[in-house]
């Protein structure tokens, strides 16, 4: 009688089973670091957010004719989207309210944690030269994430 | 004289077997479609989300003055402001897309593939006289057209104008 072998049939079997696998496995990576990105890039954006509204509370201390860094304490803030001033900070997640805004009063928790550090720079003194730092973290499925940005800010306009 | 060939019962076994598995193949074939086409429609909402939103920022930055005044988050979906190269500016949203006017001259800056359901600007201290420099944060929702409610990408960020005016 001719016909398979049963060791035939496994070795078959494997192929199949292997090529369909690593298919399926690209698909769902595709799909999972296309959800990565989204995050990514939301991310980016909170960043620049947290850096701009440092750099406008140092533009907002020159128009008081307040010296350079006068609002700009080195240590751990929050900043709000309309922030004049830091406050101070909690280990909060920041909140997206119906209207799409980011926020940290109304609203549903997102994922996302925003921290502002204030530094002396190693160069220059504090009357010349402060750095900032924001941190974006966020919890995702295959771990927590976390996005870096810092700005120097000068006595410089 | 034995005949050669399969009974019903085998045939039917056999028909059965086969079935389920092509069952089985095609139901996580399709999968794998859904699953890519929803990869590649976040992808398109991302490249767009990450062009306006940058186009965007870097026009702001530099613009002087801008000429909307302040407006409470949901108040206005106009931003017109004069870029000192490009001259005058605005974006607003139309029809589910974003259009970039630059003197006078309109054009969409969004895919068509892309529908923007979302685009708003909160302007604060751009008041002469209120100590602070102008700044405004963009509010941008988008999804791929046809993308399910939670592919919504909803984008913030926020820009403080460079030169100083008070």
């Amino acid at each position: 009688m001719k016909g398979f072998t049963l060791i035939e049939i496994i070795v078959a079997l494997g192929l199949i089973s292997l090529v369909s696998v690593s298919v399926m496995s690209a698909v769902s990576l595709s799909l999972t670091s296309a959800a990565k990105i989204k995050n990514d890039l939301i991310a980016a954006g909170l960043a620049q957010e947290g850096l701009e509204i440092v750099r406008n509370i140092r533009d907002k201390d020159w128009h008081l004719g307040s010296g350079f860094g006068a609002s700009l304490t080195s240590g751990n803030y929050l900043v709000d989207w309309n922030s004049q001033s830091l406050l101070s900070f909690s280990d909060t997640f920041l909140k997206k309210d119906s209207n799409g805004l980011y926020n940290y009063l109304s609203g549903q928790d997102t994922i996302f944690k925003r921290k502002i550090i204030i530094e002396n720079s190693v160069q220059n003194p504090a009357s010349v030269e402060k750095v900032a730092k924001v941190e974006i973290s966020w919890q995702e499925k295959s771990g927590s994430r976390i996005i870096q940005a810092e700005v120097r800010l000068f006595n410089w306009r | 004289m034995k005949q050669n060939g399969f009974t019903l019962v085998e045939l039917l076994v056999a028909v059965f077997i086969f079935s389920v598995l092509v069952v089985l193949a095609g139901g996580s074939f399709i999968g794998a479609m859904a699953a890519q086409r929803r990869a590649l429609n976040i992808k398109k909402a991302e490249e767009n989300g990450k062009f306006i939103l940058e186009l965007m920022a870097r026009e702001i930055r530099v613009a002087n003055p801008i000429n909307t005044g302040n407006s409470a988050c949901l108040g206005t979906t106009i931003l017109n402001f004069l870029h000192p190269v490009n001259g005058t500016v605005e974006y607003f949203l139309s029809g589910n897309q974003i259009h970039r006017r630059v003197n006078g001259v309109d054009t969409v800056v969004s895919n068509p593939d892309v529908d923007v359901s979302r685009l708003n600007f909160c302007i604060s201290g751009n008041q002469s006289g209120d100590d602070r420099q102008p700044l405004v944060t963009v509010i941008l929702g988008l999804n791929a057209v046809g993308a399910p409610q939670n592919d919504v990408f909803d984008l913030q960020t926020t820009v403080s104008q460079r030169v100083l005016s008070d």
